[in-house]
């Protein structure tokens, strides 16, 4: 392989991409502060109406709890759920989100409200800040997280996230140390020292212990670390912290990265009101998959998370809104509400389902439960129109009804929630 | 129109022909440093939010946006790579596709992907790479030739 070939393959990829028409339009958009309107074409009382049926469903469940005035246990989570007969929660670990603060790390509750405190506080804990370090505004990334960049005597970038209206830190990454997963990535971590200087890892575990990663001693540029970590991701209901701090060069630079090792979400029971097995960090990305999966693939458009406290939120796309929970930090679906689509009522027999569905317009409704589809014809081309349904389908739990909804005009929308 | 107001006709006309020329060149770039088209085109969108609001102080537009994308590239491949750590990955059905070297450079740390895709797309000298990526000339080097180490012999496993 030569370099013309690196310089041919990233030609070639360049060249595939079509940059889509409609971006100054978002710049726009995203200038203005302004969102491009949602299509809704229910009634508002409607939405209203849908709206406390899904909390009446789901309930409120997770919350940040506060230990008293002064200091936050920001990674002790609890269900306290209000749900149906036919909805229950599981009960969720404590695990705390990212890797500060953990439940022994004492912090002043006003710190954790604003995210250059929280970052500096984080760094300061660490490895002390002094007059010679410098920190930067807060960059956004997203409406929910975002980084803040060391520099002068300390060089890190941390990350930090907003859950409940507090932040935390995810991580911290300096190009003094870098970290990446095996290409197996079953656990094991590979760190390059990228500056010849004095290392010292640890791993701290949530539940309060600490240990070194590997001993501390001189590195030189280049060598690598790989470890793997005594971590059983089946069994092990703890987030462990991996940290490296290289004091480096004459002035004693020091570069920090941290990264936190979490129980993977597949090992975490899914939720029984979530729709979809799947679960992710980032709330947009997964709803994002979610709406691929569920409309084969159609373009659409999604936008960010609504924080609904509670640890729950709302993701609104063009033709509806996807509520979402989180649980051990991983968010799940756990309805899907149309504009033009809704489910109105269900009941169930053993074998059998049966309700009604609110539409928009005159279309047809492709419904599912498990394996068994069907299909719903209504020819009433008007708003708030109930059209019945009963089918046979396996009722055993968890009973998921899913409506896709093609209008005869060319829209989609979909409903979709946990009916027993 | 623009939606917001840019007080002064020119800087919105000048604004508007930066997007013309620059956009589908960012976009592309993003998508090199990246490997996702949508959010290649999120951070350029966020790259030329970032240089609207700096119009007044960039002498370079064009080279302040570059860096705005360059820089976003990079700390959303840093936050990705925390994610994936603190996730441990599915195993990648990508590495069983047939362009290998695509598929390798998607595994690279985000400065070693940053500075192949400089050199070798943009075809940057290693001066202007290392100020874009904030280190030094040296540093450059090392992570181009410890990248294009990582293609070869992924590419000849």
């Amino acid at each position: 392989m030569t370099d013309e070939d690196v310089r041919d393959m990233l030609a070639e990829r360049a060249r595939a991409i079509r940059p889509s028409t409609d971006g100054l339009t978002k710049i726009e958009a995203r200038l203005a502060g302004e969102p491009t309107a949602v299509r809704r074409r229910l009634p508002m009382p409607m939405l209203a109406a849908a709206a406390v049926t899904v909390l009446a469903l789901v309930g409120v469940a997770v919350f940040v709890q506060r230990d008293d005035d002064t200091v936050v246990d920001s990674g002790t989570f609890t269900t306290a759920p209000t749900t149906t007969d036919t909805t229950t929660l599981p009960e969720t670990a404590a695990l705390p989100p990212g890797v500060w603060p953990f439940p022994q790390d004492g912090v002043d509750a006003g710190v954790l409200d604003d995210p250059v405190e929280t970052a500096r506080a984080y760094v300061d804990a660490r490895v002390g800040i002094s007059d010679r370090t410098t920190v930067s505004e807060y960059q956004s990334g997203d409406s929910n997280s975002g980084e803040v960049v060391f520099g002068g005597d300390i060089q890190t970038t941390v990350f930090v996230r907003r859950l409940d209206g507090r932040w935390h830190v995810e991580g911290a990454a300096s190009d003094l140390v870098t970290m990446h997963e095996d290409d197996d990535g079953d656990g094991y971590l590979t760190a390059v020292v990228e500056a010849k200087g004095w290392l010292q890892s640890h791993v701290v575990l949530s539940t309060g212990s600490s240990e070194p990663f590997v001993p501390a001693r001189e590195f030189d540029a280049g060598e690598e670390i790989s470890e793997g970590l005594a971590y059983d991701l089946n069994t092990d209901r703890v987030v462990k912290a991996v940290r490296f701090l290289l004091t480096s060069g004459p002035e004693g630079i020091k570069g920090l990265t941290e990264v936190a090792f979490r129980p993977p979400f597949a090992e975490t029971p899914v939720p029984d009101d979530a729709v979809w097995s799947e679960a992710g960090l980032d709330a947009r990305e997964l709803v994002t998959a979610y709406l691929d999966d569920r409309l084969g693939g159609r373009d659409v458009e999604v936008r960010e998370l609504t924080d609904l406290g509670g640890g729950r939120g709302e993701v609104t796309w063009e033709a509806g809104a996807v509520r979402l929970r989180q649980v051990d930090g991983y968010w799940y679906v756990v309805e899907a509400i149309g504009d033009s689509v809704q489910i109105k009522g269900t009941s169930l027999d053993v074998g059998y389902v049966g309700g009604s569905l609110t539409l928009a317009q005159a279309g047809t409704v492709h419904l599912r439960v498990g394996d068994v589809t069907w299909d719903v014809r209504n020819d009433v081309d008007a708003e708030g129109t109930d059209v019945p349904f009963e089918h046979e389908v396996p009722t055993n739990p968890p009973v998921i009804l899913r409506a896709v909804f093609e209008t005869d005009t060319g829209f989609v929308s979909l409903a979709e929630r946990v009916i027993g | 129109m623009m939606a917001v107001s840019m007080h002064e006709e020119q800087p919105e006309r000048a604004f508007v022909a930066l997007y013309r020329e620059r956009y589908d060149p960012m976009v592309r770039l993003a998508y090199l440093m990246t490997g996702s088209q949508a959010i290649a085109e999120e951070l350029v969108q966020d790259a030329f939010v970032s240089v609207h609001r700096s119009w007044e102080r960039a002498t370079n537009p064009s080279a302040y946006l570059r860096a705005a994308v360059v820089n976003a590239c990079r700390s959303w491949g840093r936050r990705q790579t925390l994610e994936r750590l603190r996730r441990p990955a599915p195993p990648e059905a990508s590495t069983l596709v047939a362009d290998e070297m695509w598929d390798v450079l998607q595994t690279l740390p985000p400065r070693q992907r940053a500075a192949i895709v400089l050199r070798f797309y943009e075809d940057l000298p290693d001066e202007e790479i290392a100020a874009l990526l904030r280190c030094k000339v040296a540093t450059v080097r090392t992570a181009v030739f410890r990248g294009l180490e990582k293609l070869r012999k992924e590419i000849v496993r």
